[in-house]
């Protein structure tokens, strides 16, 4: 009894972290109608700040403690007034969100350069003496967590429900246009809610330290968290939050003493899925009414970046060309950086259909590199199977799982896809972690034979990098042909709206369903592809910072061009193998980059770039060469 | 000096204009009406004055100084309300927090003023007074437009744009709107009212617009508006003298024409 009493407890406490972090979600969520994936960035920012305040500078407890939560404050309003708002205005949701993953990524980058990537661990409030309450042991810093949501909870719902400006924010949440009739500002408000949820993750983030290692990418774990927390338990309700916070932070706990630590995640996660089939709205559905306002439909850029066909087919020769030359010309230890770029390359091609042609976001697309790759380098370990067999087993699961999966993404549109795809890759990963005897666990599959063909081996450098990038040019010349028929046509359709492609008979589930299981076949290629050629796979690879990473190439490639991510690709490879001592900066650089993309190049590099070029090759009619650019090559 | 003025405003986005020089004035006191078939730009008139949209030419002048570069809040402080098509309620909270959101531009120092508006409001609909801890998205469509009304009242307009109250609203309360609208002037607000229900709209008011596809066709005293036959025609439902008695064919032939042309 007392065993399960501490486990309760154990859950109760973290509950009460993911239930903080869910509080910060639902806040803006409600004000704006977007998730800020950027939350846990803010609270291990504040975390850190911390430690340096009172661990290195000896400032007193309370007064560095206080210090971190305000700086970091500031910069969420910073952040917040120069990308979140403007953002709102200019982007579909679905893009809003990934822009607050660039925020995150742009936080931990930054985390990265100050605090290095060593973990740090920060003293508890009042000592590391547990408290003996009735046989059970409790340790001082719970009841200062605790302590702290139930201030937090009373704060916010005292505000929300009793003040003038918490009655802003509900109108806004409700119907900004009417709002703005009121007379109230609703940008200042977005910027408001911005910035509570900030000082909300930031007082979280100093509180919770104490009893976890802190290292400058935790704060994923704190938004993912807080993310299932609150979609659990209903994302526009306060009470929602808590309940969905102490309800995974009990499953959690019970799950890993009774079951194992290694798949406490992957309950949670089922859990969710479930969650999302049979109730989406939610444990604790809010009782406002849905907004009145569009924003819920993807807003999409007008049009697609197109060359004109002849411009198209010389473009396409010179990068051929340039793909053949590179690898002769550049030092041979850049060779490999490039074989990676290639090889994601093929994974981005499929992303790019899915998210950039059909407008299905997709934050779990690893999950399918994962399985594609362990699938094929456990074949070639244990049985010798042919590698062209080991990642045809590998596209086979990966697209049963893909199946069973859009049984719950097909129903879904813009942020529950987004979650419910974030929480595929999670699964994946925790299972890449857990199988032990199949993955080699966090340490990795080791000894994957290079690729090869009968007696034809690829096990050099160079040699894996000209068939990788055979593959992607005959990947890329299929889609295109197919994308040039109705079936182009119809992804477009559903694209921009999907209501009217169906009222036009368009058949959307199964195009979605299609292009679903050709972005898996190909990211499922792609895994098997680095297995091969790293003859290693480890979970980090090919886990959830993989797929972030994807739809930052993706953007800041270009989206829906199936080319331009190729740029993203390469940019974000090899530039810190090229710059090594800057390789620390590449996570803060990527995330700038991600941000800057979403809120000045919508097109991304191949957009600016397919410009420059209509520009070049028909010089004397721009605006005719334009107009092909971007409505030609149909 | 008349309360409100638009001289040559146009609006629109660049290439397609959704106004065209609309010039129009209103003296207080007064009901005038805007009346004009569906997407004939009745609205974006009342969101030109209410400050929700920038009008791409022309004034607009209220009390006569020019209300430009002015935002909805600053609007709604010197004597603007706007109760806007559809009635636009948060039907998630309740009559009283929707009541005092009307009133949010009034600076708290002010809360004699609001409650004593409360008190106003309160009196003017009977209605809102005894459900006022109610969740507004559950009422009818009419309790609802008496409410966005009353919202709309709650910052002491001078001047009240009421955008299309007859809308979705059972046609035995579109009267009683109509009558709230005439009282309303009787307690000294002047009233902008657009209107598709031309023929009550011009019914109650003093002075008459005529909108079609962003142009100003018509104007004039509203009761000579009413009974002129063009008007009559084409916006009232009633035939032309010979049109009662006019075969099916000719009419619809003339009705072709017309949309053609």
């Amino acid at each position: 009894m007392a065993e399960v009493l501490q486990i309760f407890v154990g859950g109760v406490l973290l509950g009460a972290i993911y239930a903080l972090i869910a509080l910060g979600f639902s806040l803006i969520y409600r004000v704006t109608g977007v998730v800020n994936l950027s939350q846990g960035g803010f609270a291990v920012l504040a975390a850190l700040a911390g430690y340096t305040f009172s661990q290195r500078l000896g400032l007193p407890l309370p007064i560095a403690l206080l210090c971190a939560v305000g700086g970091t404050t500031v910069v969420g309003l910073a952040i917040g007034w120069f990308t979140f708002v403007p953002a709102l205005k200019k982007l579909s949701n679905a893009n809003v969100l990934m822009l607050t993953v660039g925020i995150l990524t742009l936080i931990e980058g930054f985390s990265l350069i100050v605090w290095g990537s060593q973990p740090y661990s920060v003293p508890a409030f009042s000592g590391e003496q547990p408290l003996e309450i009735g046989g059970l042991r409790i340790t001082t810093q719970t009841f200062w967590i605790i302590g702290t949501a139930i201030v937090i909870f009373l704060a916010v719902w005292f505000v929300i429900s009793r003040t003038k400006v918490g009655k802003a924010l509900r109108a806004c949440s409700e119907n900004p246009s009417a709002a703005a009739l009121m007379g109230i500002n609703v940008k200042r408000m977005t910027l408001l809610s911005f910035t509570l949820a900030t000082l909300i993750a930031a007082v979280a983030g100093v509180v919770v330290a104490p009893t976890t290692t802190l290292q400058f990418n935790t704060g994923q774990l704190f938004t993912i968290s807080g993310f299932i927390a609150v979609v659990i338990g209903g994302i526009s309700s306060f009470p929602g939050a808590i309940v969905g916070g102490l309800f995974l932070g009990l499953v959690t706990q019970f799950a890993t003493a009774y079951v194992s630590s290694l798949f406490s995640n992957a309950i949670a996660l089922i859990l969710l899925l479930f969650i999302l089939i049979y109730a989406p709205t939610g444990l604790i559905p809010s009782k406002i009414t849905r907004r009145q306002d569009v924003r819920e439909e993807p807003r999409v850029w007008g049009h697609l970046t197109r060359l004109a066909p002849q411009t198209a087919w010389i473009a396409a020769a010179v990068g051929i060309v340039i793909a053949v030359v590179v690898p002769l010309v550049i030092p041979a230890a850049y060779i490999s950086s490039l074989t990676i770029a290639a090889i994601i390359f093929l994974a981005l091609i499929g992303l790019d259909l899915l998210m950039g042609y059909t407008g299905q976001v997709s934050l779990g697309q690893a999950g399918f590199m994962a399985i594609g790759g362990y699938t094929a380098g456990y074949l070639s370990i244990n049985y010798g199977i042919e590698p062209v067999f080991g990642i045809a087993a590998g596209v086979m699961l990966s697209l049963l799982s893909a199946l069973v999966l859009s049984i719950v993404t097909l129903r879904l549109r813009g942020l529950y896809l987004a979650l419910a795809t974030l929480a595929f890759g999670l699964l994946i990963d925790s299972c890449a972690i857990g199988f032990i005897d199949i993955t080699g666990g966090p340490s990795g599959m080791v000894g994957i034979p290079s690729f090869s063909v009968g007696p034809l081996y690829f096990d050099t450098p160079m040699s894996m990098y000209f068939l990788v990038v055979a593959v992607d040019v005959v990947v890329l010349f299929c889609l295109f042909g197919a994308l040039r028929t109705s079936f182009g046509r119809a992804l477009q359709s559903i694209r921009s709206d999907q209501m009217a492609a169906s009222a036009l008979g368009i058949n959307i589930v199964r195009y979605k369903l299609a292009v679903f299981m050709i972005s898996a076949a190909l990211a499922s290629i792609s895994g098997s592809l680095l297995a091969y050629s790293f003859n290693f796979l480890a979970p980090e690879m090919v886990g959830t910072a993989r797929s972030l990473e994807l739809v930052s190439m993706l953007v800041i490639g270009g989206e829906g061009t199936l080319v331009g991510p190729v740029f993203g690709s390469v940019l974000l490879t090899m530039l810190p193998t090229i710059f090594q001592p800057l390789a620390m900066y590449k996570t803060f650089f990527s995330g700038a980059l991600l941000i800057l993309c979403f809120l000045y190049l919508p097109r991304g590099m191949y957009g600016v770039i397919a410009h420059a070029m209509s520009r070049v090759s028909t010089p004397k009619t721009v605006a005719n060469s334009q107009g092909l650019a971007e409505g030609g090559a149909q | 000096m008349p309360l409100l003025e638009l001289k040559g405003v146009s609006a629109g986005y660049t290439g397609a204009s959704v106004l065209n020089k609309i010039t129009l004035s209103l003296d207080a006191g007064e009901i005038a009406t805007l009346v004009g078939s569906n997407g004939a730009g009745k609205s974006t008139i009342a969101k030109l004055v209410s400050g929700i949209l920038t009008p791409m030419q022309g004034e607009v002048i209220f009390d006569g100084k020019s209300v430009k570069g002015l935002s909805a809040s600053d609007r709604l402080r010197l004597g603007i309300a706007h109760v806007p098509e559809g009635r636009q309620i948060f039907g998630g909270m309740t009559v009283l927090e929707n009541l005092r959101l009307g009133a949010y531009s009034v600076p708290s120092r002010l809360s004699m003023d609001i409650e004593s508006q409360l008190a106003f409001v309160c009196m003017f609909f009977p209605v809102l007074k005894d459900r006022l801890g109610d969740v507004a998205g559950n009422f009818s469509g009419g309790q609802q437009q008496m409410l966005a009304i009353a919202r709309g009242l709650m910052s002491r307009p001078r001047l009240l744009i009421l955008d299309e109250p007859s809308l979705g609203v059972a046609p035995l309360l579109v009267n009683e709107i109509f009558q709230l609208i005439q009282r309303l002037r009787g307690e000294g607000i002047t009233i902008l009212l657009a209107e598709q229900n031309a023929r009550q709209a011009l019914s109650i008011a003093d002075r008459g617009y005529v909108i079609e596809n962003g142009q100003m066709v018509m104007e004039g005293a509203a009761a000579a508006l009413a009974g002129s036959a063009d008007i009559a025609e084409r916006y009232l439902g009633i035939g032309t003298s010979i049109g009662a008695n006019e075969d099916k064919d000719a009419r619809m032939a003339r009705e072709l024409l017309r949309i053609v042309a």
